[in-house]
């Protein structure tokens, strides 16, 4: 009896050890599996056609656009509308042609997705002919699956990305819908695939800041996980940030004004922002708010859900300083009275 | 007869600070600072008031001022109102002035402030966010740490923005 009684606690140790381990393992493997995904379309050359998703006011719109990876260059769109990446290099395309869209390497480190999320791995059903699996991301105080990201088994190339909301229903997506190449044998890389004259006077690549000018706020952290990755001065003036949870970028122009709010595109959707007016938009490129307060404009971008990004919103406004400057203070108190403050 | 006034007024010696003095008014305020303490002090006041209007920034006044100002009535002109001013004794003049002038002082520096303020006080300026452009660039920057297809391919398409 003894015997059995040990063989039972033995048992009971190993499958206790194994219920706390396994579920850290998969984690790793989730983790690997994107970290795998992030640079693999620089490693595999790959041609065929993406979907966009993107629900905007209840209605589902889409757009397709073709993909071409060679020699670890990357080539989206066609015609006026592409745009092309190689290393540290990106370019954008336009009616009037090339123009240089980044040039320099990024130096701010993303966080590790598990630092803030739930990851786990599965299979998923095929994606365009290719078997894949799927990592998804649930948010840790509800369970609820934010992201799920299905990459091919045996390249890991990224090939769908759906973004969920708060009650786990898909409200974007950008995946392959046909595959004509990948993996296999490699290109030759072109000669010099992205040697291109960028035809704006005014450069459009932002520089690296380590000081921001007077007057604009980068919290080194905002709440829900949010890292800043970096910090840009655009040629007129815009203060750029980027921050990531380790799975959504954000991007936060800041721009010194009020927000002339006819001057904003039309259509999108007023929302609130701690108390502050704003107007969204839910396009291709991602969901954006545009607010101002205490006289600086502030736009965010992302691809994450609007009920998110408002959320990211009102941490930054909260953890920036509002306290006016002493010549806004003193304009104040001196204009007050005749209501042109 | 014109009588010297005791001390140099705040006219005075704001000329006198501004360089726009007679050689008899300057030689006059440079005895008066030599020997009156209670001039030196004037003095630093209207220099201190001076320079705190000249470091107000230098903006344009907002465009409703201009005309409001212009379609502003000007005061009527009482009837037996003289057409012309009589000569007036400005040292007898300043002399009259009550007990309370330096309270009339500070309100003349207060309201010259306020004035100073409207008009050059910077208004706040509107901008634009080039909300497409945005778009753009964020799909840039994002691409250099996550994937550049899903990144990069929303790009290619029409920003969906409408104008």
């Amino acid at each position: 009896m003894r015997r059995l009684a040990r063989i039972a606690v033995a048992v009971g140790v190993a499958a206790g050890l194994a219920v706390v381990v396994l579920p850290i393992a998969r984690a790793d493997d989730a983790e690997s599996v994107l970290e795998r995904a992030r640079n693999a379309t620089v490693r595999e050359d790959f041609s065929g056609l993406v979907q966009i998703e993107w629900l905007t006011d209840g209605k589902w719109k889409t757009a397709r656009v073709p993909v071409n990876g060679t020699g670890g260059t990357v080539q989206v769109g066609e015609g006026t509308r592409q745009a092309e990446g190689r290393g540290d290099e990106r370019w954008i395309a336009g009616v009037s042609g090339w123009q240089a869209g980044w040039d320099e390497p990024v130096s701010g480190a993303v966080p590790a997705p598990s630092t803030h999320w739930d990851l786990t791995l599965g299979k998923a059903d095929p994606i365009a002919g290719r078997t894949t699996v799927v990592v998804t991301a649930s948010d840790p105080d509800t369970g609820t699956a934010r992201l799920k990201v299905y990459c091919d088994k045996d390249t890991g190339v990224m090939l769908r990305r759906e973004v969920l909301d708060h009650r786990g229903h898909v409200v974007r997506a950008v995946g392959f819908v046909e595959v004509k190449k990948l993996g296999g044998s490699r290109a030759t890389a072109p000669a010099d695939p992205v040697t291109k004259k960028s035809v704006k006077q005014q450069d459009p690549t932002p520089d690296k800041i380590a000081d921001l000018p007077a007057g604009f706020d980068a919290p080194a952290k905002v709440p829900g996980g949010y890292v800043l990755a970096g910090r840009y001065l655009r040629d007129d003036g815009t203060v750029q940030l980027y921050y990531s949870d380790g799975l959504f970028g954000v991007s936060v122009f800041q721009q010194r004004g009020d927000l002339d709010w006819n001057g904003l595109p039309h259509g999108g959707n007023g929302v609130q922002i701690d108390g502050t007016s704003g107007r969204g938009y839910e396009v291709a490129g991602g969901t954006v708010l545009v607010w101002d307060r205490d006289n600086v404009a502030r736009t965010v971008v992302s691809d994450a859900t609007v009920a998110d990004l408002r959320a990211f919103a009102a941490a930054f406004d909260d953890r920036t300083d509002h306290s006016p400057g002493i010549v806004r203070r003193i304009t104040d108190f001196v204009l007050g009275p005749f209501g042109w403050s | 007869m014109n009588r010297e006034p005791l001390m140099p007024d705040e006219d005075v010696l704001s000329a006198y600070l501004d360089g726009e003095c007679t050689d008899a008014e300057r030689a006059w305020v440079d005895e008066q600072l030599a020997t009156s303490e209670e001039t030196r002090a004037v003095l630093a006041e209207v220099a201190e008031a001076r320079d705190a209007v000249r470091a107000l920034p230098l903006r344009d006044a907002p465009p409703e001022f201009w005309a409001r100002l212009l379609a502003a009535d000007p005061q009527p002109v009482p009837a037996d109102a003289p057409s012309v001013p009589a000569p007036v004794d400005l040292a007898e003049a300043r002399r009259r002035r009550s007990p309370g002038r330096w309270l009339a002082a500070a309100a003349g520096v207060a309201a010259a402030a306020v004035i100073a303020a409207v008009i050059l006080v910077p208004q706040p300026q509107t901008v634009t966010p080039p909300v497409g452009a945005f778009t753009d660039a964020h799909a840039v920057r994002s691409s250099l740490q996550d994937d550049a297809v899903s990144s990069l391919a929303p790009l290619a398409v029409a920003a969906g923005f409408r104008r």
